[in-house]
């Protein structure tokens, strides 16, 4: 119970600083109730990431649900059209049943929502508030970009009935190269197309280079646009302070039906799924009905506040009056295979996976 | 330092060999002793035994950041990880069995029983028919010796036992075989060590 509430406390800190943050760029609060018309969820069923929904009858009899997302919510209620952005940021908690219907979780998030106008300015802006969000939880994290256009594009390229798509998508998620060898072969798929697919499927890296890559195999007018549009979100987050972390993937596959332009996951390490999830959700709009733009994103405090200590691989324990020399050159050899070590006189509150002790010019392991 | 879980039994002791002949070996490795974890720093690599229909989780949840497992597993579970590589190993299908001479009453749900009960229902959904699911944990191919279930759907290597107790395969319902799988925020930070164990081990089968 104690270790439940130093989490929530947590989540609660992290939602604090990320809030500032968001304020600092202009973006106002916005709050809303826990219950929502169940016909709002039921209609958008496949926007959801977790299509299990905690429901209950209201003093009307009419069918609510406890909120299992907030952008949908902000969608249904906003004012805002092209000739008026909003710039929104919330801290709210969202409710889901667990997958094997054995309980509901309680999830905090964090989010920022730009709806109106989207142009180039506010979709940089936005991964800007990504990498600065990010940066601001952990030295060490990623931010994967990918773009609903682009694997449209290329997807089209193949030729595949509606039936096969689903199968693909999970082969693009799981970067399954193999099976997806066999599945182009079983659908007749052309040689030279299949080998573009793959070249997607397989494409990982940084943002510039990754993007040279994509750029030669997208021969489609959807992917040709989305390169152009990567491009010139490449060309405008250039010389950020955290411009190295930007990585392009097309493993991220989010809802198509949904997201139709750039999709972007966040990962922090020792956390062992996506933070950080978002993207561009212009069809959203329009299947509510409503005439704007979008462009936002989720962090999940929760999966943050639950954070181990930082890792470390091995601690190197020497004592008063070892050869400091000597204690300095083990844990460099150490190191030079790879892996991370913490020199130390006690043993420090960290995780680790071995403790070994430094005596006589050698290394012993004490435990594991 | 890569974590690789591996499956408890002969199938996790094969792959371990093939890990340690591409230069993943492990000097503390031994599958008699009762240790579930070894750790070699000179080649960088930390395994795990873990319980074969456990992998998936352990790798998933990023306390390994590799880990072997077969297709079964993954088609049952649909864990959220990257899978890189089939090994071609534990060769196998999935498949329906039933008592020799079955034929399908289409007046009544089926009964199935079976250890798969996600694949089962994904198949005969996909043909409509109408099942009631018997969820087993082992010794399937008994609940239509006893008249409990009508086929089962489980894995079938030889098919010895089954031809042992009287049963015969319906239909193939998939091949199934070993893959090697990663955790997608592990692949993340550690992609290039990740990349050349695959490859080095792809090159090696």
């Amino acid at each position: 119970m104690k270790e439940t509430t130093a989490a929530l406390s947590s989540a609660e800190r992290i939602a604090a600083k990320l809030g500032g943050l968001y304020r600092s760029y202009g973006y106002k609060r916005y709050a809303m109730s826990r219950f929502e018309e169940y016909s709002l969820y039921i209609d958008n069923r496949d926007f959801l990431v977790d299509r299990n929904i905690i429901t209950f009858s209201g003093a009307d009899g009419k069918l609510l649900a406890l909120r299992p997302d907030v952008t949908l919510s902000i969608v249904k209620n906003t004012n805002a059209d092209v000739e008026h952005t909003e710039k929104l940021y919330y801290n709210e908690s969202v409710y889901r049943l667990s997958s094997d219907n054995l309980g509901y979780s309680e999830i905090h998030q964090t989010g920022v929502e730009t709806i109106g106008n989207v142009d180039d300015c506010t979709m940089a802006e936005t991964v800007e508030l990504m990498l600065e969000s990010l940066a601001m939880l952990s030295e060490r994290f990623v931010l994967d970009l990918s773009h609903g256009g682009f694997i449209g594009g290329m997807v089209e390229t193949l030729g595949l009935d509606a039936q096969e798509l689903p199968k693909l998508y999970e082969l693009l998620r799981a970067k399954n190269l193999h099976e997806f060898r066999k599945f182009a072969q079983v659908n007749g798929v052309d040689e030279s197309r299949a080998a573009k697919f793959e070249a997607m499927l397989q494409l990982r890296g940084s943002l510039s280079q990754a993007l040279d890559t994509a750029d030669r195999i997208a021969d489609n007018p959807r992917a040709r646009q989305a390169i152009e549009q990567l491009r010139a979100l490449n060309g405008a987050l250039f010389g950020h302070r955290a411009y190295d972390k930007l990585e392009l993937d097309f493993s991220i596959v989010n809802h198509l039906d949904y997201y139709d332009g750039i999709l972007c996951n966040g990962f922090v390490q020792d956390v062992p799924k996506a933070v950080l999830v978002g993207g561009r959700y212009d069809k959203l709009l329009t299947k509510l009905g409503k005439r704007a733009q979008a462009i936002g994103f989720a962090l999940n405090a929760d999966a943050l506040a639950q954070q181990p200590a930082r890792k470390v691989d091995f601690v190197l324990l020497y004592e008063q009056g070892s050869d400091v020399r000597q204690v300095l050159a083990q844990a460099r050899k150490l190191r030079e295979t790879g892996v991370s070590v913490r020199i130390a006189r006690e043993m420090p509150n960290v995780r680790t996976s071995a403790v070994l002790r430094y005596c006589d010019g050698g290394v012993q392991e004490v435990r594991i | 330092m890569i974590s690789i879980a591996l499956p408890k039994g002969r199938l996790g002791e094969k792959v371990y060999a093939l890990l340690a002949r591409v230069g993943y070996a492990c000097s503390e490795f031994s599958p008699e002793n009762r240790k579930l974890v070894f750790c070699d720093e000179r080649n960088g690599v930390r395994y795990f035994w873990v319980k074969p229909s456990d992998v998936a989780i352990y790798v998933a949840l990023g306390a390994a950041d590799l880990g072997v497992v077969g297709k079964d597993i993954l088609t049952e579970y649909n864990p959220d990880v990257y899978e890189l590589l089939d090994l071609n190993m534990g060769k196998c299908d999935m498949a329906v069995a039933a008592p020799k001479g079955f034929t399908d009453d289409m007046e009544r749900p089926l009964r199935v029983a079976t250890k798969f009960t996600h694949i089962a229902r994904d198949y005969y959904e996909r043909s409509n028919r109408e099942i009631q699911i018997i969820k087993l944990n082992g010794s399937i191919e008994l609940a239509p010796i006893l008249g409990m279930s009508d086929v089962i759907v489980d894995i079938v290597e030889t098919g010895t036992t089954l031809r042992e107790n009287n049963l015969e395969v319906v239909t193939k319902i998939m091949p199934i075989s070993t893959r090697l799988i990663a955790n997608k925020v592990a692949y993340r930070f550690e992609s290039d060590r990740i990349d050349r164990l695959t490859k080095r081990l792809e090159e090696a089968l």
